[in-house]
């Protein structure tokens, strides 16, 4: 009798690994693909263990304390080549069809944010983010998560 | 072998052991002998193996697709739990607790698996909770040695140190919620540790941890004696108590089932320890060297009461780390008291005579106990 119950036991934490899979495959699957430009977060120093840190350069709109006090949640737009990002507070928002939650993606209250490299790309992506303009292509999940997938040189534009 | 050779020759001078016994020794040991520098350096070269695959994946980390990497780990998951059930049904012991050991590693890595697949962010407690929530039901049915016992110790210790971090966070600003559920788990896996299958090697990992884990709380709560406790930081304290709270009755309740000797060693260790982390936070006070004294006292009264517990019931260890606890807490106050004086030669006098007076009393208290019919 104990022993079907241990049965039982061992199989909960694999439903569990498969539950979480499944939800972040479920929020995955309606995310909308973003290419948001970006810059080093200390330029002269992008890399910090196997992570590059940058920071988000959006044209923000709102009340930047609001992100400082913890109660935001970012609209994101695009607008012309240029991503806005649009600071509201953190209740029911009808008008906010691309919402970002800076708390779950773990993007600081100045925009700052970090992808994991691995080694061997991570002296040239070094390089790149020092010597020019670099964007982020993330996908924004329906819960609200912003999640960075890769580095890329953006194209120059003439206002460069 | 030269240890060996050594120590004969030093038993046989001693008068020991005579020349023939020495050399069946020796012979004994030719015999038997296992081929140790072979096996440490095969083990040598399969760890370098190992830790070369290992780099090999780590550089080309980013390279792997995520779904990959997920099902790599789901599979290797799955084999353990599958493993861990075949085990558990033949019987075979040491499979069922060799797999059991690495599902629950595996669930770990998972989680952090998906935390870096999907960049997932949240407070490190977290992540824990649901490592125990996933694999605490399972090690509890399943955990027979202190393998399983020791994990599920390191487990619940690892949360609890993560809950007590996050709620101490903001300054000022205590969760009581977390700091209470921290607080609550040295007391509840003691509890476990009466449920489980008694007599069990897993279950006394589970004990000797948890007493490690409780009286470690209350020995750090005492050094709240060192600094000023409000009023308002006494009403946070009060209730951040309500849970350790109930986890005492849940702990005096699992004691039930066991002997009464050993029932009353480890109700004097769960009250003496409540008691004297309750009274350290619960009162409020100042930083003032009278204070510190209080709570020395309190300290050494805490120590005292457990020592006792433990020579009276046998517990050898237990009596020693209450003694030598109260001697470092004496020596402390020494230091706290006369901190001026301890760089002048009488200071220092006075405190090598503190410490020869210690060790005077430890030898009287270990000679008188075993007269007494105690066996320390």
């Amino acid at each position: 009798m104990n022993q079907w119950k241990a049965v039982l036991a061992a199989l909960l934490p694999l439903v569990g690994l498969a539950v979480g899979i499944a939800r972040n495959e479920i929020a995955l699957a309606s995310a909308t693909e973003w290419v948001v430009p970006i810059t080093g977060y200390d330029p002269r120093d992008p890399l910090r263990g196997h992570y590059i840190n940058f920071r988000y350069v959006w044209r923000v709109e709102g009340d930047r304390q609001l992100c400082r006090d913890g109660g935001c949640l970012i609209c994101l737009d695009k607008y012309e080549d240029e991503v806005v990002a649009r600071i509201v507070a953190r209740t029911k928002d009808a008008a906010c069809p691309n919402r970002v939650d800076p708390q779950a993606s773990n993007i600081s209250p100045d925009f700052a944010s970090r992808i994991f490299v691995s080694e061997g790309a991570a002296p040239e992506l070094e390089k790149a983010l020092r010597d020019g303009p670099m964007a982020v292509v993330a996908l924004l999940r329906s819960d609200g998560i912003l999640m960075n997938k890769r580095l890329q040189a953006l194209p120059a534009t003439g206002s460069e | 072998m030269i240890g060996l050779e050594r120590n004969l020759s030093r038993w046989q001078a001693a008068g020991l052991i005579d020349a023939a016994t020495a050399d069946s020794i020796r012979e004994h040991e030719r015999q038997n002998g296992r081929p140790v520098v072979m096996w440490a350096v095969a083990g040598i070269a399969l760890m370098a193996l190992a830790l070369g695959l290992a780099l090999i994946v780590a550089a080309n980390w980013d390279r792997i697709p995520g779904h990959v990497k997920l099902g790599v780990h789901f599979a290797a998951a799955l084999a353990a739990a599958l493993a861990l059930v075949d085990g558990l049904r033949r019987p075979r012991a040491l499979q069922a607790e060799g797999a059991l050991f690495l599902l629950v590693a595996f669930v770990l890595a998972g989680i952090a698996l998906q935390g870096q697949v999907y960049q997932l962010a949240s407070p490190i407690w977290q992540p824990l909770a649901l490592w125990a929530i996933l694999c605490g039901p399972v090690l509890v049915l399943a955990g027979t040695t202190y393998l399983t016992g020791t994990a599920l110790g390191i487990m619940l210790g690892a949360l609890a140190l993560a809950l007590a971090a996050h709620g101490f966070e903001r300054y000022g600003d205590v969760d009581t919620l977390l700091v209470g559920a921290a607080g609550s788990i040295p007391l509840l896996l003691l509890a476990l540790s009466g449920w489980t299958a008694r007599g069990s090697s897993f279950a006394a990992a589970l004990r000797l941890i948890s007493l490690a884990y409780l009286l470690a709380v209350a020995s750090i709560a005492h050094l709240v004696w060192a600094t000023t406790v409000t009023p308002e930081d006494a009403r946070d304290a009060l209730e951040a108590l309500s849970l350790p709270a109930v986890s005492v009755l849940i702990c005096l309740l699992a004691l039930r089932q066991e002997t009464a000797a050993q029932r009353r060693v480890l109700t004097v260790i769960v009250g003496a320890a409540f008691a004297a982390t309750a009274i350290a936070i619960l009162t409020p006070h100042g930083e003032g060297w009278s204070w510190r004294l209080a709570g020395a006292i309190l300290f050494g009264f805490m120590w005292a009461s457990i020592a006792w517990a433990a020579a009276a019931n046998g517990w050898r260890f237990l009596f020693g780390l209450g003694v030598t606890a109260i001697a470092v807490r004496l020596f402390i106050v020494y230091f706290e008291v006369f901190g001026s004086l301890a760089s002048t030669g009488i200071g220092l006098i006075a405190g090598g005579l503190l410490v020869l007076a210690l060790l005077a009393i430890w030898r009287r208290a270990m000679a008188w106990l075993p007269r007494r019919g105690i066996q320390p």
